[in-house]
């Protein structure tokens, strides 16, 4: 073991990997700035210089430009309300709010760290639980994976209580935007109104950037002119809060890392729903959830710290089986077996030194997550010292031409507008954007296993006896949904008893 | 324009609102006619029906009252000015392959200052120039992105 870690060590300290690291960091956190680009990209950008490389060099290159492309994504969402990374969108619940306060320099700090914490987080879990918990996910079907997707979805709209009917409604408005286009079960069309380009679906990052980021400007520009010019308030640089701070926030860090590693384990699952859940989880837990979508750190805290940890979760699968989750951990497997990296459960007896230069790689490109923020933050920040009108058309801009990027389609920009004017009359309206995204997201997994389980398992209830996990998640589906109730009644109860 | 619409007015037609547009999505996607989804669970349609039918029955519910605590102030002011410049960053979208991205920013990073009542020439002349050299330097030039210039 310690002979691995030190050919991990001499490997990485060679001046060309950490040259490699850097520009990974650097590149990274410029990628997720840009709305419209993320991880993705970034890693098929970065894909053909690998080839030339050798193998420490082309790890830190892969794993700073993994790490920080999420996290650049948060900067865009908290100062211009447009998420760079679709993983960053539920930053833009809180960090958005904080910026126009005035706060942008301590959201960025809050993100900055929540970021690092989170990818160092799920690095412990990669380094030490990888493969018990790569044949745990194994455990995972159909069934399980349709139970965790109805899960998530019961969570969202639980926490939407004040809410409840236009949440549910807004969710169910994102998995009808979802079901356009193929049946991911079939293959067949539906929805596309004999419209050839809507057989493709609805793209996620369009929709985002109409949601948010067109219909924050018309928002903005509705009430523009009648209250003071907020860029003069917004503080310039990076702040972190005090200890008092972290001493209620780490459990949030904790439950929100932990939340992203198990979603990044499982397949089709990802940074987004991560974000979103993790998020829908700190709201409920919180002693004041109103004030969540307002401005309240432990918002930007949960959402960053989810989506990063995922990086981490996400490579357990792949490392330790070779089954890549989503298409970035596909990108990155490919890199490694072309560097003569052969990912399975023999990597981790025969080439620990190869999975400590991995792990390393990551571990200092989150510490550059932490020099980025604290770097790029005096830069970034100066953004909203612009004047506000044109502040509005700088994100029309970006928004448009990050939108076009990421297809090069000019049927994207059309989706956009609309999602624009979508986004819009549902919050004029007083429906909560969360749902309806999250329903997007989890709606194609929740359809495909639904009917992959019918086909494996029938309807044969006692098929929840012979697969504990599946028992488990249903106990967790029903506690959710009838925990409002039996609270309600338990201190109805406890009322009765006192007054008598 | 100014003032608010009754909350009981605009919650029936919030909620018969959403009703109408799932079931006009519905029927536009031909999942009203009953078809294939009736037969099995296992048709590609029966996911959408399924979850336009909550929706629209969620509609109902909201025009019945039931989310009647989450009534949100509607002012009408504004309403206009934000249909208004919504309008322009479609057209500006919509614009943007086929005129050009030069002409398009140029127009908009112009127009829309000036249509909110800014009217600094010298901002928006130098932030219309550091918006284009922006988005040339690296969607264009470093990313590739085949904008129309």
């Amino acid at each position: 073991m310690l002979n691995d870690a030190l050919a991990a060590v001499t490997l990485l300290v060679d001046p060309t990997t950490l040259v490699a690291l850097l520009a990974g960091v650097v590149v990274g956190t410029i990628i997720g700035v840009l709305p419209g680009l993320g991880p993705s990209i970034a890693i098929a950008l970065a894909l053909p210089f690998t080839l030339n490389m050798s193998l420490g060099p082309s790890v830190a290159l892969l794993m700073g430009l993994y790490c920080t492309s999420i996290y650049g994504g948060s900067v865009a969402a908290i100062l211009l309300n447009v998420p760079g990374t679709p993983a960053s969108a539920a930053t833009c619940f809180d960090g958005y709010p904080m910026a126009r306060r005035g706060d942008g320099d301590l959201a960025i700090g809050i993100t900055t760290i929540g970021s690092a914490m989170g990818g160092m987080f799920s690095i412990v879990i990669l380094a030490f639980l990888a493969p018990f918990l790569a044949r745990f996910a194994l455990r995972f079907g159909p069934l399980e994976m349709f139970l965790v997707g109805v899960f998530a979805l019961c969570c969202v709209a639980i926490i939407e209580r004040a809410i409840l009917v236009k949440a549910v409604a807004a969710g169910l408005v994102g998995m009808a935007l979802a079901s356009i286009g193929q049946d991911p079960a079939s293959g067949d069309m539906r929805l596309t109104f004999g419209y050839f380009p809507l057989a493709a679906g609805i793209p996620l990052v369009p929709l985002l950037m109409g949601l948010f980021a067109i219909s924050e400007v018309m928002m903005r520009v509705a009430e523009y002119g009648r209250g003071p010019a907020e860029g003069t308030l917004a503080r310039i640089g990076f702040r972190v809060p005090g200890l008092h701070f972290w001493r209620s926030a780490w459990r949030t860090v904790a439950k929100s890392s932990l939340i992203g590693i198990v979603l990044g384990i499982l397949p089709g699952a990802g940074p987004t729903a991560a974000s979103f859940i993790s998020y829908s989880e700190a709201k409920r837990s919180s002693k004041d959830p109103d004030s969540f979508g307002k401005g309240n750190p432990e918002g930007i805290l949960a959402s960053e710290a989810a989506n990063n940890a995922v990086t981490g979760g996400a490579l357990v699968p792949s490392l330790s089986l070779g089954i890549p989750g989503d298409p970035i951990t596909a990108m990155i497997l490919a890199a490694l077996v072309l560097q003569g990296v052969t990912p399975g459960p023999r990597l981790y007896t025969e080439h620990m030194d190869q999975v400590l230069l991995i792990l390393f790689s990551l571990f200092i490109a989150n510490i550059g997550i932490l020099v980025a923020g604290g770097f790029g933050a005096r830069l970034f920040t100066r953004v909203l010292r612009l004047p506000e009108p044109l502040l509005l058309a700088g994100v029309v801009v970006l928004a448009s031409v990050g939108t076009f990027a990421g297809n090069n389609s000019a049927f994207d920009l059309v989706i956009m507008a609309a999602a624009g004017f979508l986004g819009w009359g549902l919050r004029v309206l007083g429906f909560p954007l969360a749902p309806l995204i999250i329903g997007y997201v989890l709606a194609p997994m929740v359809e495909v296993n639904f009917k992959q389980a019918l086909i494996v398992y029938g309807t044969d209830p006692v098929v929840f006896l012979e697969r504990p996990v599946a028992a488990a998640l249903l106990v967790m589906i029903l506690g959710v949904l009838l925990y409002p109730t039996i609270a309600r009644a338990v201190g109805g109860m406890r009322r009765r008893i006192a007054s008598r | 324009m100014s003032g608010e619409a009754s909350p009981r007015i605009r919650r029936v037609a919030t909620g018969l609102g959403l009703s109408a547009a799932c079931l006009l999505f519905a029927a536009a996607g031909g999942l009203l006619s009953p078809g294939d989804w009736l037969r099995a669970a296992q048709s590609k349609t029966i996911f959408p029906v399924v979850v336009l039918a909550g929706a629209i029955l969620c509609g109902l519910l909201i025009a019945a009252g039931a989310a009647r605590n989450s009534d949100t102030p509607f002012a009408t002011a504004g309403l206009l000015k934000a249909v208004g410049i919504g309008a322009l960053a479609a057209i500006y979208a919509i614009a943007l392959p086929r005129v050009g991205f030069l002409i398009a920013t140029t127009a908009l990073s112009v127009l829309l200052p000036v249509l909110l009542g800014y009217r600094n020439i010298v901002a928006i002349a130098a932030f219309t120039i550091a918006i284009l050299a922006l988005v040339w330097l690296v969607f264009i030039r470093l990313m590739n992105v085949p904008l129309p210039l």
